[in-house]
């Protein structure tokens, strides 16, 4: 029974069956908490290259088998290392030496390539995925499918892209620093920015400079930013982000209260500076945290930080700075608006078996000293990614992030009430001049489905605003979370649900609800099916994609704020706002901060009433839901929500994902309420302090 | 599976025409084609075909086309081209929803499936109109 019970554990880790032999390999794997079987949040596909290591290279001297849990993670990127410095010919240290670095530059790959190399760079391919919703598999030819993923990934870590295995992406595969002497046009540093050393930075590239907005008592390192600095900056043609920093060295620096005050200092010193509404403020975590601290401190320490700015009328937007798991983590739990990664400490637990977060805004690569003639300064190499956070450029600017957004909507809705064409209200012209080229114009079947589903719009109107100058705008800030909103997807979701309200059964879905949460869904559910491979559950996919800060879906976390933002708004038209008045009131008064709690109780106010709702979106026979199933779902070639629910265990799958939908939207609520919460109890007990102190002053 | 699936609700509107179709095909076997009964057949099965290759046609790029194009047919969407082609893609016949340059979202049969079974509509309404006119004069 004992060989047998060896033999499989034996073809669990992927090697021989023999003859039962426990080896002091074997023995070792057998004394370890390591798992050869795949367990929850693993994939077979992971799983595979884990066992296909170990079959290699179990008998190496340098390599140790290791788990075949199907989850990517320290122990397996380590494993990779190892083989990939075997394949090289060298002796194995499971670090990114100049050896492994030089036996890389030497093995460059192509599409036609083959071969172990192949083999190596496309599991470090699988262990890096996804990409936005790119996936790929361990092969042995180089082919044009893993070309296309390598793109993607390129594109994704602000490498050249050209879909090849060159230099740059075998090192930004393996390490968290990529190549850590890549072009990069972002930088960071403790020392002062003088008109020179900004002309040295500027004829180098770096084009963004991140500067400390404190140096805490004590210390000796006099980082924070300079009287007339940030101007010096300004003139030389850079950009700034701001840092804040207080020790960040240990674990014990980071609670709630104590991010609370931080925040406090960081907003008021942000403010002395200058630095406009809307602003990131990136907090640092400036150590290699485990996943015990981050869920003990770090995530609290955050979570102080959103009350604590919350408290000062959110005037700055929190970010976060420090390893790549405590990015992931900070975003997922705490809505931090960029990841500032530190990926130069590529040796860090929380940087080694963790992929870049999706939110990534700098990835810092490198540290060096910069001479320039008789000055010499440390400076941090950092990759700012296109599109991201794009710093300020000024500072003490009147307007906020969303001011731009709501003038625009003023000057439309002033042309609307000029047209007055007595058949729409005003404020129904804004919605369809914004919505009417993406959601209505695109081509034959975009324009008759959304006639379809919430009816046409006033192409006179169109062209009477467009004489006028009007344009439609595409992105402006949240001034709440700092993520960026979509225009045309806000107003198309409130157009939809100002002529087509809600019935009286908040059970039911209309047409209105497919130009927002309800054709969100649909889509949502598409790539739930072409994605089973990985998530078998549906609700683990809500769970992990379904509106979740920082993670890139077609159901993300922008897409569930302008469903929420775009029903409240079409609420509030019905209710006799004009539209100026809505988008004034829930973006600059504090209509954002509830936003979830409000969507969730007027459009379904109960779990069951919303569970039964997405049901009916996904199954109802109704013509103009059936319609959009067939365009939305049927057309991307995966079958319909009511042809799986009749087939055996479909019901309970589809039961289990649209269960996933009310929890993402439960989870979001109740982040929305904790931190409400705490911002209160903490005005109330600061409130009460100053009493005590007025008090004790008489 | 999923693939399959999918085509179930396209099967269901293939039933429209289905039975049409079956008598067609029976009448031509039997050699009494040329009957009303037979050609108003024949023109309900060529039009129902006809209107459902449209639709399919139309359909391809869903509600939103570089969706379509980048996630569900994995091709680049080339909006400087979409641009520049604009007027195209709201053209009833023949149908076309590019990408790019080269890769169309509308497959290749549908327009000439489209044309065909317009023809059989055609000469089965003619068809229809000669046998009934016939059977009319008949004393």
């Amino acid at each position: 029974m004992t060989v047998e019970a060896v033999k499989s554990l034996r073809s669990n880790m992927g090697i021989p069956e023999g003859d039962g032999t426990v080896n002091a390999a074997i023995a070792r794997c057998i004394l370890n908490m390591d798992a050869y079987v795949l367990l929850a949040g693993g994939t077979e596909k992971v799983r595979g290259i884990q066992r296909w290591l170990n079959g290699r290279y179990w008998q190496r001297p340098a390599y140790t088998i290791g788990p075949c849990d199907g989850i990517y993670s320290r122990s397996v990127q380590q494993a990779l290392m190892i083989a990939i410095q075997y394949e090289l010919g060298l002796e194995p240290t499971g670090n990114f030496g100049p050896g492994t670095q030089a036996g890389l530059r030497a093995n460059q790959l192509r599409v036609g390539d083959s071969g172990i190399f192949v083999e190596l760079f496309s599991a470090a391919c699988v262990f890096n995925e996804p990409v936005d919703d790119y996936r790929t598999n361990q092969r042995s030819v180089y082919d044009d499918q893993l070309a296309e993923f390598v793109r993607a990934f390129q594109r994704f870590s602000q490498l050249t892209v050209n879909g090849n295995g060159d230099y740059q992406t075998w090192c930004q595969l393996l390490v968290s620093s990529g190549d850590p002497d890549r072009p990069a046009t972002g930088s960071d540093t403790r020392f002062e920015i003088t008109p020179s050393r900004a002309r040295w930075l500027w004829d180098n590239g770096y084009r963004i400079v991140g500067r400390y907005l404190y140096d805490p008592p004590g210390s000796t390192l006099d980082k924070e930013i300079k009287p007339g600095e940030l101007q010096t900056i300004f003139d030389a043609g850079l950009r700034v982000f701001p840092i804040y920093q207080d020790n960040g060295r240990q674990v014990s620096d980071f609670t709630y209260s104590i991010g609370y005050q931080h925040a406090l200092n960081a907003h008021d010193l942000a403010v002395g500076y200058g630095f406009n509404k809307g602003t990131v403020i990136y907090f640092a975590v400036d150590y290699d945290a485990t996943q015990d601290e981050i869920d003990s401190n770090i995530v609290p320490y955050f979570q102080g930080v959103v009350a604590g700015l919350a408290s000062r009328g959110k005037r700055y937007v929190h970010g976060v700075y420090g390893s790549r798991n405590v990015c992931w983590n900070v975003t997922q739990k705490t809505f931090a608006r960029y990841s500032f990664v530190s990926g130069m400490s590529w040796g860090f637990s929380g940087n080694l078996g963790f992929t870049l977060p999706p939110n990534w805004s700098f990835n810092q690569i490198k540290e060096f000293t910069v001479t320039n003639g008789s000055d010499s300064f440390d400076l941090d190499r950092d990759v700012w990614r296109a599109g991201s956070d794009p710093g300020v450029a000024s500072v003490n600017d009147p307007a906020g992030p969303a001011d731009a957004f709501i003038d625009y909507i003023q000057r439309l809705y002033d042309i609307a009430v000029q047209y007055n064409n007595g058949d729409r209200s005003p404020s129904q012209l804004v919605m369809e001049y914004i919505r009417h080229k993406e959601y209505g114009n695109k081509d034959l079947a975009n324009q008759l489905g959304w006639w379809y589903l919430i009816g046409g719009y006033d192409t006179d109107f169109v062209a009477y605003a467009n004489s006028r100058g009007m344009y439609i705008m595409k992105t402006f800030q949240d001034p709440f979370t700092g993520y960026e909103l979509g225009v045309e997807h806000l107003m198309a979701t409130a157009n939809g649900h100002l002529v087509r309200p809600q019935g009286s059964n908040p059970r039911d879905a209309n047409g209105g609800d497919v130009a927002g949460w309800a054709g969100d869904l649909m889509t949502f559910y598409v790539d739930w099916r072409t994605s089973e491979e990985q998530y078998a559950s549906g609700r683990q996919f809500c769970q992990e994609r379904l509106g979740v800060p920082g993670v890139n879906s077609s159901f993300g976390f922008n897409d569930l704020i302008e469903d929420a933002d775009g029903y409240l708004i079409a609420r509030a038209v019905r209710s006799g706002k004009t539209i100026v008045q809505a988008v004034r009131d829930h973006y600059l008064g504090g209509g954002g901060l509830r936003r979830f709690n409000d969507y969730f109780a007027q459009r379904w106010t109960t779990a069951e009433n919303c569970k039964i709702a997405a049901h009916n979106a996904l199954t109802a026979f109704e013509p103009t839901l059936f319609a959009a199933r067939l365009q939305l779902i049927s057309m991307a070639g995966v079958m319909l929500p009511e042809v799986m629910a009749n087939l055996p265990e479909g019901a309970d799958k589809l039961d289990d994902f649209e269960q996933g939908f009310v929890d993402a939207l439960l989870a979001r609520m109740g982040m929305e309420t904790r931190m409400r919460s705490t911002y209160q109890a903490n005005q109330r007990k600061h409130l009460a302090h100053a009493m005590e102190q007025r008090s004790e002053g008489r | 599976m999923e693939y399959a699936a999918s085509l179930i609700p396209f099967l269901v509107l293939l039933a429209i025409p289905a039975f049409s179709v079956w008598r067609v095909v029976k009448g031509l076997r039997a050699g009494d084609w040329n009957r009303p009964g037979w050609f108003g057949h024949a023109a309900w099965a060529a039009g129902c075909l006809t209107v459902l290759a449209w639709l399919r046609g139309l359909l391809s790029g869903g509600l939103d086309s570089e969706r379509a194009c980048t996630d569900w047919h994995h091709q680049p969407f080339d909006a400087a081209y979409r641009e520049a082609h604009r007027e195209e893609w709201f053209r009833l016949y023949p149908l076309t929803n590019k990408c790019n340059a080269h890769y169309d979202l509308v497959p290749a049969w549908v327009n000439p499936a489209i044309a065909v079974f317009f023809l059989l509509f055609v000469v089965s309404v003619v068809g229809l109109v000669w046998t009934t006119t016939l059977r009319l004069k008949r004393p």
